[in-house]
């Protein structure tokens, strides 16, 4: 409709503009659970609901554990993990969140309130907590470059071992007793580990790093319970990467091939594991 | 992250053809086991051929253990490494973000298809049966009505015309029915 802006009254603009946004929020009734799907969206262009059950004269209002299940499909960014986790907490702190956790392990945010006067604003509090957190999630924190580069070759070396091991090797693990340190890839052949470690990076500041952390990983794994029955500890070295400057990082690389139990394979030279695993 | 899938973009008359074009589903079983790297969903897989190309087509199927909810998708490599078309039972609307089209307009709730348009932008729709109550619930219930709604909506079958369907691995998976996962035991204080 094309209006006729000269005579166009500004109060009826706002009429029409909150007309459009009460018209955006909707719902669905699920069993004994009201979802509000919210006029609030998301930068990956999702908007937000919030599920209101009641309960015990009191009114409870969650996301329903979407953020944690990752129903918003945002990417996952491995190392915007723990700025991520600051901004969840600086959100739940301004808008005095709650969480608990089901019995799958998903974390639920939510409020509660005692009177329906008060739950407008307890839903409002809810969607921009969860428009804060998914938002959080969405926003490229580090190096856009070198998470393309760590991402592509992760994919291409966790396929490259998917083919020649199929379902005795695991992805992005830990052993047992360290939790903290995940291996790229575990491969399982009887009771013989073979643990895996993926070095990359767009940068040598970025490679060395990766170096470094593979060190480290490798080094306590030696301490594992499990050590007698890791067989090898193997790194995969991505030498076509930018990052990839041997004379640079020679040091590095010598420290390297002392904590693994077979010297580094460079990616040019993958089959090469098939050497080691067989 | 508003972007734009430029693969698509660059290649949009291939993206419609893979959608619309007669494609063949060799298994009739799908089988969803439980995915090894997320034990609350379920996952199967099957390859697609298309009727006129050598393309990799992959048809997945996902399934929450959660709440029964269920996501099925088209992956071509050969085009872009992100699914090209999907349907999602359930989960979040998707806003088409676009000023042409009115605000109100640009909610779409799940149940929905997903897809590109010509500039490479995801959109969400509804057929005229995801916009019937009766239709909707049924396909939201029950995985193989979604299935064979997928595959009447991208040109998927079986050389006999037969639609694919979605079986379980284990007696104990529960396929078909949607229970009412709510708050799954959460405590609230």
């Amino acid at each position: 409709m094309v209006l006729n802006l000269n005579n166009m009254d500004l109060i009826e603009l706002f009429t029409r503009i909150k007309k459009s946004f009460c018209e955006l929020t909707t719902y669905k009734l699920r069993d004994d659970v009201l979802e509000v799907i919210t006029a609030f969206s998301t930068l990956n262009n999702k908007f937000v609901s919030v599920f209101i059950k009641i309960d015990s004269q009191r009114i409870i209002v969650t996301d329903n554990g979407w953020i944690d299940s990752n129903a918003y499909e945002t990417p996952i960014y491995d190392v915007s993990e723990e700025i991520v986790k600051r901004v969840i907490s600086s959100y739940s702190f301004s808008y005095a969140i709650k969480n608990t956790v089901d019995n799958s392990g998903i974390t639920y945010y939510y409020k509660t309130c005692d009177t329906i006067e008060s739950l407008p604003s307890i839903v409002f509090d809810v969607a921009n907590f969860i428009v804060g957190s998914v938002n959080s999630f969405c926003i490229h924190f580090k190096d856009e470059k070198e998470e393309k580069e760590r991402e592509t070759f992760r994919k291409e070396a966790s396929n490259f071992l998917n083919m020649q091991y199929h379902d005795n090797v695991r992805f992005k693990i830990p052993l047992d007793d360290f939790i903290n340190i995940k291996f790229n890839a575990i491969v399982n052949k009887g009771s013989n580990l073979f643990l895996i470690s993926f070095v990359t990076g767009s940068t040598p500041y970025y490679f060395e790093n990766d170096l470094r952390k593979t060190i480290v990983n490798f080094e306590i794994a030696d301490k594992s319970k499990y050590r007698n029955n890791i067989k090898e500890m193997i790194s995969i070295i991505n030498n076509t990467s930018e990052g990839y400057q041997p004379e640079k990082s020679s040091s590095i690389l010598s420290l390297l091939s002392e904590k693994t139990t077979k010297p580094p394979i460079n990616w040019t030279n993958k089959k090469t594991i098939l050497e080691y695993i067989n | 992250m508003k972007g734009y899938n430029k693969e698509i973009r660059d290649h949009y008359d291939f993206f419609l053809d893979l959608i619309s074009e007669k494609k063949i589903v060799k298994s009739k079983q799908i089988i969803l086991e439980i995915k090894n790297n997320n034990r609350n969903w379920y996952f199967g897989s099957t390859e697609v051929n298309h009727i006129k190309k050598e393309v990799p087509i992959s048809l997945l199927i996902e399934q929450s253990k959660r709440d029964n909810k269920y996501g099925i998708k088209l992956r071509c490599s050969t085009l872009t490494c992100e699914p090209f078309f999907r349907f999602d039972s359930d989960g979040p609307a998707h806003r088409n973000d676009d000023p042409s089209i009115p605000l109100d307009k640009q909610s779409i709730t799940t149940p929905h298809f997903n897809h590109f348009n010509a500039q490479g932008k995801s959109i969400a729709y509804k057929t005229s049966q995801l916009l019937n109550e009766n239709d909707s619930d049924a396909i939201v219930n029950d995985i193989n009505i979604g299935l064979s709604h997928f595959c009447f909506e991208t040109n998927i079958s079986m050389y006999n015309n037969d639609l694919p369907e979605v079986v379980e691995r284990s007696p104990e998976l529960p396929i078909p029915v949607c229970i009412s996962a709510f708050f799954n035991g959460a405590k609230f204080e």
